[in-house]
């Protein structure tokens, strides 16, 4: 594993051939109480930002939990550069970042601490850990929020910090479920960028989406419905097989 | 109906914390009204756990009303405010509190029956009015502090309360006026409680120890963010466990806040335990104090039969000993014991080691002195004369009379007409010595010319004959006691009231009047009257111990004048306490007459007297043996010791109502706490991390509660406990010493960090499937 898994700076992991490694789930069935998925297959792939789209209770951030080694399917394998995303204990590999629906921010931590205590967890010096927090919320824009308690923020700002703590670390597999949902034009735009600044970096980039905006901004398109794969489109020039 | 039944049931941590915490207030405020009423101390005594309820209470309420904020915002919405708007969110409070003063009341009697049938030889009363209006005043005071925390939620904007997600509040004037008046009120209540001398302090000082511990619990809080903020840069590169411990030590309030309560309710601890700690020990003091011995016999008839038992039964002088004390808590100057120190060491012993009188104790021997000793037994006495020297025939004979007192401790005298002669045998008399024949003292002489016609016939009493006639008394002896082996003197008084009389001028009186000869007492009488011989012993200092700031009055047993040396001075002595003299009994009763009637005179009885001896001892004296234990519950209840033993049950309560405040702290917090850790995961921070930290805050925690209480606890008892009633300590007691210890400082703290860690260490043990981070998703947005 490269040095950008361990701490997510480098290259992500890739192929034999030389290319980067996908994220590929197949037959996934997830049930608790009843099927939230049912037979999914599909592939996220290196180097492209791939939207999720589909209604509310559709399956989107079960998905994405499952995808991202949260939750373990109840039938199907999903797998990364050779290796289950399932580690036994529902923590994430490190070479995998969210950004919430929930965002997930710790509230004794200051905005920047929450963003630098990503990269502290992968091994990065905190000064420079603080460092980077600092620029990475500057790219979202709330570079002077970085001391403010994450419950002084507002919606979008919470949003924005867990935005910077999920692209700060580089990772492999950029998961983010819903990340522009209190976002104002603008700063979607700013997100979207960044999403499309990490795909090109490599890394498997996927957005659980309502927003058609963000769809349209994104180079594939998977949809669900009732826990069921119903679309898999290529957007723009190339299709692909759902 | 079924509604709001749903409702209250989705409130129920709020609700059953509430009804917890009002019963606990409920039934330790009855329990130890019901005990202090029993033990004779203030009623107010329970107005710390009031306090500390007050303090607990408001959060209950912020519970309550938050978790009702969306109920609040939509009820506004509908138009509905006010009194309507009040009565709909203190139905459920009111409901609660009702139930929780009942509940309360109930278990604050039983426990007050409980705890008196352990504690009390007395009932504990029925509770009059004064319960009802506390019962009244508590649950007016309770539903008042949840409608004041309630409040600030209701008076959120209202899109504050639709809001879907909560923003911390900042802490309102009231809560910041609360910490100033915490702090104020504890130092007007140290400065208060220096001021009080005698008679129930007034509430404030009551209040103090909840005060003094509330306001060290808030520096402690106010010191441990201060630190934990000023650490944030030296943990920042020292690993991600201290790091998030300082952060949540610094923003965190699940265990932070209720510190403040552990602190006080410990605080009120220290205070109890010392209390009663200091109490036990001034008991157990005084006690032995006044016991003077493992066992005591009471003598009636004072302190010459007391002596004559001792040596009839008791020979040897290995088991019994006699002890006689004037108390005279009145006029303190003439507080004085006496003993028979030549047997203390044997009856006594090491009884009064850790006793303040131990120093005086270990000294005792000093004040025996070699005096004779005149307690003698016999049914008559005999007295054998001859003449010296006759000048004349005017004077025919020596009219001697001897004073004693009796057995039954009353003064008497019998006289004999001696007819010496120059020639021939000695003139022996006996004559009987009534109450002397179990023991009586003897303790003065007097002697004067028997005036006649030669050849019989006594002439005018006011006759003056100044010839010489000296007559040599060869035995005066009851049994076979001679009186002859102690050395007399002339009445100085006697002498001199003789030649200061107008109608004695010019008689000469140049010659010895009594001179005490190896071969017996030569005795020349004045020209007329009385004379009285002394003891000669009677005038010399009698070596003593003294204890007071002020001298005392030199006394004997029978309140007559006596003289002492200059006594060794200590800070309390055997049988007396704080103030007094204290003398050897054979000593101090040589010459002197019945014992006032105020002396408290007994036989103490060492450890190991044979059985057969105690009952002889009991049989003459016609008393019961009394015990330490007989003292020490006499003085008990005199002193009102059992005070102390309300704040042992005042420090439980509290203690309860700080593990209640502490685990609904951390109940409350729990879901919070576990989406923090689940949060933690997601970013890669590992479960064993996030336990590391939790065990670094609990351990700082504890460490500042230790310190926190120590502090508390020192200062509340340096500045408080001398103003709080404990004991009512007689004029001449020792001083209850309630100076903070060790151990009575430790102990609260330790069960003080003990709790934290505990309750603190439950909330922190969170198990994997709690934290995963999966939970996030389930989550609503924070």
């Amino acid at each position: 594993m490269s040095d950008r898994v361990e701490r997510g700076t480098s290259e992500p992991p890739s192929s034999p051939t030389g290319a980067a490694s996908d994220l590929v789930l197949s037959n996934i069935t997830f049930v608790a109480g009843r099927r939230l998925l049912d037979d999914v297959s599909l592939t996220f792939q290196a180097g492209k930002v791939t939207a999720l789209s589909g209604p509310s209770g559709s399956g989107k951030t079960t998905l994405l939990s499952i995808a991202g080694g949260l939750l373990e399917p109840s039938q199907g394998t999903t797998s990364y550069a050779d290796r289950s995303m399932w580690q036994g204990t529902g923590d994430p590999r490190p070479d995998i970042a969210f950004v919430l629906q929930v965002y997930g921010l710790v509230p004794i931590l200051s905005a920047r601490e929450n963003v630098s205590i990503a990269l502290r967890a992968r091994g990065v010096d905190p000064r420079e850990a603080d460092e980077e927090a600092e620029a990475a919320l500057g790219r979202f824009g709330i570079a002077d929020l970085g001391d403010r308690q994450v419950e002084e923020l507002s919606g979008g700002q919470m949003q924005r910090v867990a935005c910077a703590r999920g692209f700060v670390v580089g990772a492999g597999i950029l998961l983010a479920d819903e990340p522009t949902s209190e976002l104002d034009e603008g700063n979607r735009g700013v997100v979207l960028a960044e999403l499309r600044e990490e795909a090109a970096k490599g890394s498997v980039v996927v957005v659980a989406t309502h927003d058609p905006a963000v769809v349209d901004a994104c180079d594939v398109h998977f949809a669900l419905d009732e826990g069921r794969l119903v679309r898999g489109a290529q957007v723009g020039a190339h299709r692909v097989q759902a | 109906m079924t509604r709001a039944l749903r409702g209250a049931w989705s409130r129920r941590g709020a609700l059953l914390t509430l009804l917890a915490m009002t019963t606990v207030v409920m039934s330790g405020a009855v329990a130890v009204l019901s005990f202090a009423e029993a033990a004779g101390t203030s009623a107010w005594l329970m107005s710390p756990l009031l306090l500390l309820g007050a303090v607990a209470i408001p959060s209950i309420g912020r519970e309550l009303a938050t978790a009702r904020r969306e109920e609040i915002g939509l009820a506004r919405l509908r138009g509905i405010r006010g009194l309507r708007l009040g009565t709909v969110l203190l139905a459920e409070p009111l409901v609660t509190i009702v139930l929780g003063t009942a509940l309360g009341f109930v278990l604050g009697r039983l426990v007050a029956r409980v705890a008196g049938g352990a504690w009390l030889d007395a009932d504990v009363p029925e509770l009059g009015s004064t319960a009802a209006y506390v019962a009244l005043g508590t649950a007016a005071a309770s539903l008042l502090i949840v409608l004041v925390g309630t409040w600030a939620t209701v008076s959120e904007p209202l899109s504050v309360q639709v809001a879907s997600r909560v923003r911390p509040r900042r802490a309102t004037t009231l809560v910041l006026f609360g910490s100033v008046f915490v702090l104020v009120g504890a130092a007007v209540a140290a400065y208060r409680a220096r001021e009080v001398v005698d008679g129930d302090p007034d509430a404030l000082v009551l209040l103090g120890p909840a005060l003094v511990g509330l306001a060290l619990g808030q520096v402690a809080i106010w010191a441990l963010r201060l630190l934990a903020r000023g650490a944030t840069g030296a943990t920042a590169t020292s690993g991600l466990a201290r790091f998030l411990a300082t952060r949540r030590l610094s923003r965190a309030d699940d265990l932070v806040t209720p510190m403040r309560l552990l602190v006080a309710a410990a605080v009120v601890g220290v205070l109890a335990l010392t209390g009663a700690s200091s109490v036990t020990d001034w008991v157990d003091g005084e006690s032995r104090i006044a016991a003077g011995g493992p066992r005591s016999v009471p003598v009636e008839n004072g302190a010459v039969q007391a002596m004559a038992l001792t040596r009839d039964l008791d020979p040897e002088g290995k088991h019994l000993m006699a002890v006689s004390v004037v108390p005279n808590e009145t006029r303190l100057g003439e507080r004085r014991a006496y003993v028979d120190a030549a047997r203390f060491e044997a009856v006594a012993g090491a009884f009064y080691d850790d006793t303040p009188a131990a120093d005086a104790a270990a000294r005792i021997a000093e004040l025996t002195t070699d005096s004779a000793d005149l307690t003698v037994s016999g049914n008559r006495l005999s007295v054998s004369s001859r003449l010296v020297e006759q000048e004349s025939s005017f004077t025919v004979g020596l009219i001697l009379q001897v004073y004693y007192v009796t057995e039954d401790d009353n003064g008497a005298s019998v006289e004999v007409i001696l007819s010496p002669r120059l020639d021939g045998p000695d003139d022996r008399r006996s004559v009987r010595l009534p109450g002397c024949a179990t023991g009586c003292q003897i303790n003065g002489l007097a002697f004067a010319r028997m005036l006649g016609e030669p050849g019989g016939g006594v002439v005018n009493v006011f006759a003056i004959d100044d010839s010489t006639y000296r007559v040599l008394l060869t035995d005066l002896s009851v049994g076979d006691q001679s009186l002859l082996d102690v050395a007399w003197r002339p009445n100085r008084a006697d002498i001199d009231a003789f030649a200061n009389s107008r109608f004695n001028a010019g008689v000469d009186l140049q010659f010895r009047t009594v001179s005490n000869r190896p071969d017996g007492l030569e005795l020349h009488p004045l020209p007329g009257g009385l004379l009285n011989v002394d003891l000669a012993a009677k005038t010399d200092p009698i070596p003593e111990f003294a204890s007071g700031a002020e001298p005392g009055v030199p006394l004997d047993v029978s309140g007559n004048d006596r003289v002492l040396g200059d006594g060794t001075r200590f800070e309390a002595l055997p049988l007396l306490g704080g103030i007094g003299q204290l003398t050897d009994l054979p000593t101090s009763i040589l010459g002197s007459g019945s014992t006032v009637p105020d002396a408290e005179t007994s036989i103490v009885v060492a450890d190991g007297t044979p059985a057969a001896m105690l009952t002889a001892l009991t049989a003459a004296t016609g008393t019961k043996a009394r015990s330490l234990e007989d003292v020490r519950r006499t003085l008990s209840a005199a002193a009102g010791a059992d005070q102390s033993r309300a704040y042992t049950l005042l420090a439980a309560f509290c203690a309860l109502v700080a593990l209640l405040a502490l685990a609904a702290g951390v109940a409350r917090h729990l879901r919070s706490y576990r989406h923090d850790v689940a949060s933690l995961r997601v970013l890669g921070v590992g479960l064993g991390e996030a336990r590391r930290a939790g065990r670094v805050e609990l351990a700082s925690l504890a460490v500042v509660v230790v310190l926190a209480v120590t502090a508390g606890g020192y200062l509340a008892v340096q500045l408080l406990l001398g103003g709080l009633p404990l004991v009512n300590e007689s004029p001449a007691a020792v001083p209850l010493n309630a100076a903070p210890d060790l151990l009575t400082l430790a102990v609260p703290a330790g069960l003080a960090a003990l709790a934290m860690l505990l309750v603190g260490g439950r909330a922190r043990a969170v198990r994997p499937s709690a934290t995963r981070p999966s939970t996030l998703r389930e989550e609503e947005g924070r």
